[in-house]
């Protein structure tokens, strides 16, 4: 079956088994690597794309499930990198390792979206996503200060 | 003994700290020591009194690295808050002398993950064994600190003029021994297993 649907603005089509994870399709077939594979199971986030400007973890996301819908990666977040949660990630110097941060990001960008001024309580229950060098005291600062950006 | 990793790790500092807090510092006689403990506790509020429904602990370690190549020193301070039923961490007061600071910016964030990194291992990350294996496969078994649960961390690094030493997980350490003795103020009870067990953030009635 052949699922069509554009990523990062771009029209992209993958033609193949219906229940492949799109994570799959965007990483090996698009080569766009920036969204990593975690734990295959959508705990831990590190798959985190925008399906219609909405975060969701793709590593459990059959490709079909994008079929007509806009996917958005961490590589067409913005054009220069200048993303309001981009700018304030550089500007604090959140990423230790960097594995989880792309997730991180998507996962921040689509809470602010939802919620302009995002309260401790609402990042508490939004950022779900893990982190192992536990970087969380510079996400949620990051996150205060992209809010304030906006 | 002779630990495979480090001389000061984590199981020795844990039980030294938790069960002879006073001995170890009496035989850590060492300047350096007693000025992270000094920066620590007069961070904290350590002297005075402890406000209601607030418990605190406090340890130390002198973590000595790459075969006694390096010496950075680190004490902490766990503040425990009762929020109802239940005992929270709120803050932890963590005071290092790691030398010369090449870049505080990075250090800091050091101390930050290294205790979200500690408090994983304290508080979650249970392993267990069978069939010659690890019965935990992937996160859903084996769950790490989320944002939720990050208290506040208050980094004070100490100026020095020593060279610069080692730094990383030199945080880990001193953190299960000053939350557990914190629990054994607020509940009485003495943790001696990590994971801790749930039930040890019961507050009592």
């Amino acid at each position: 079956m052949s699922v069509k649907f554009s990523v990062n603005g771009m029209p992209a089509e993958f033609d193949g088994p219906d229940d492949v994870p799109l994570l799959w399709v965007v990483r090996e077939h698009l080569n766009l690597t920036g969204s990593k594979f975690g734990c295959g199971i959508g705990v831990c986030g590190a798959c985190t794309m925008h399906i219609d400007g909405v975060a969701m973890r793709t590593c459990v996301m059959p490709v079909m499930m994008a079929d007509g819908r806009q996917v958005t990666t961490i590589e067409g977040l913005s054009h220069n990198g200048d993303h309001p949660v981009q700018k304030a990630w550089t500007e604090l110097d959140v990423p230790q390792c960097g594995y989880c941060q792309s997730g991180m990001i998507m996962a921040a960008a689509s809470l602010l979206s939802r919620h302009p001024d995002p309260s401790d309580a609402d990042i508490d229950r939004e950022m779900t996503n893990l982190c192992r060098c536990a970087t969380h005291v510079r996400i949620r600062a990051a996150i205060h200060r992209a809010a304030k950006m906006r | 003994m002779k630990s495979l990793f480090c001389p000061r790790c984590s199981q020795r500092i844990f039980f030294e700290q938790l069960r002879c807090p006073h001995c170890s510092l009496t035989l850590a006689f060492d300047p350096l020591a007693l000025r992270v403990l000094d920066a620590a506790a007069q961070a904290s509020g350590w002297t005075a009194p402890a406000p209601p429904n607030t418990f605190r602990g406090i340890a130390y370690n002198c973590y000595v690295g790459r075969g006694g190549r390096f010496k950075t020193y680190v004490a902490e301070v766990v503040e425990l808050a009762r929020v109802g039923e239940r005992l929270a961490i709120k803050r932890v007061f963590c005071a290092v002398d790691p030398g010369l600071v090449v870049n505080p910016n990075t250090l800091k964030a050091q101390i930050e993950g290294g205790i979200g990194f500690a408090l994983t291992n304290t508080l979650k990350s249970r392993i267990t064994f069978s069939n010659g294996g690890a019965e935990q496969s992937n996160f859903f078994d084996y769950p790490l600190l989320r944002i939720d649960e990050m208290p506040e961390i208050v980094p004070i690094v100490l100026a020095s003029d020593r060279p610069p030493q080692g730094f990383g997980e030199v945080v880990l350490a001193p953190l299960a021994p000053a939350l557990a003795q914190a629990l054994l103020g607020a509940t009485g009870r003495r943790l001696d297993v990590m994971p801790f067990p749930d039930d040890a953030f019961r507050a009592n009635a």
